[in-house]
């Protein structure tokens, strides 16, 4: 990884980070990293999201207001099922602003690839322990009505922040 | 073809869910049934697993599927698989 790409990695973090505080979650990055980026807590009952988050350059495209970005992930984390799962953030940085988040759940991700074909599989070239490990890479398109990857739509995702509805901690104050 | 159920191990138990492609034969061959997405069952040790949960597993394959047994059976049996491990662990 790139030393640009090591910073684009971490803001994409950051910003996911950001948007769960400002929707009342506490938030946390693993001291260990195991797969997990950001634990996010609802202080309240102690419910506990992981969350992996995947950051990208976005690349405008001739079309007005389109741009597209590619994600890898590691194939074995999507094929396994956790307690509690993970849910993956795709983030896209585009012309000096956070673009789009693509809100995604493990399972669903995991159907779809498995049941449409979204994505391609490669191995990672290179040395070392993750030599030969099989990463599924998802270029995603955004247009303002729609997000495509590989002809399914991901716009039920984008910005799909249900499953951390809005906490009211109280009236703000200004800070 | 045998409905696969993935497992999922991690330290205190594991997530049982059933592969995207059984799932969607068994919604194109039984639409109106419900089923649980995923069930966690837990251990002390993972070494418990097998002993603990053999006898579970077709407990597991109706609660994921919505099926009978003998719907199950129908469609060939359910085979529980760990898809990091690339390992059938066993067939129910």
């Amino acid at each position: 990884m790139s030393k640009q790409n090591s910073y684009t990695g971490r803001g994409g973090q950051f910003a996911v980070m950001a948007e769960f505080v400002v929707r009342g979650y506490n938030v946390a990055i693993p001291e260990i990293d195991v797969g997990d980026d950001i634990f996010v807590v609802k202080d309240s009952n102690g419910d506990l999201s992981r969350v992996q988050v995947k950051t990208a350059s976005g690349k405008s495209l001739s079309r007005t207001g389109c741009y597209g970005a590619t994600f890898s992930i590691p194939y074995s984390q999507l094929e396994k099922a956790r307690k509690p799962d993970i849910t993956y953030v795709f983030v896209v940085r585009l012309e000096l602003r956070w673009a789009d988040f693509i809100v995604i759940p493990r399972q669903q991700l995991y159907d779809l690839r498995e049941t449409t074909g979204v994505g391609s599989l490669q191995k990672r070239r290179g040395k070392g322990e993750a030599e030969g490990e099989e990463i599924l890479t998802l270029y995603i398109s955004f247009s303002s009505d729609d997000v495509v990857c590989k002809k399914q739509s991901f716009q039920k995702y984008r910005n799909c922040w249900d499953a951390w509805p809005e906490i009211d901690h109280g009236s703000p104050s200004s800070t | 073809m045998a409905i696969v159920i993935n497992v999922g191990k991690q330290s205190d138990g594991c997530v049982y869910e059933l592969h995207p492609l059984s799932r969607r034969d068994i919604r194109q061959k039984y639409p109106s049934v419900r089923a649980a997405p995923s069930v966690f069952i837990g251990y002390g040790t993972k070494s418990e697993f097998e002993e603990l949960h053999r006898s579970m597993w077709k407990q597991v394959a109706m609660m994921l599927t919505g099926l009978t047994p003998r719907q199950i059976e129908s469609l060939g049996g359910a085979q529980i698989y760990d898809p990091v491990a690339k390992l059938e662990i066993a067939k129910v």
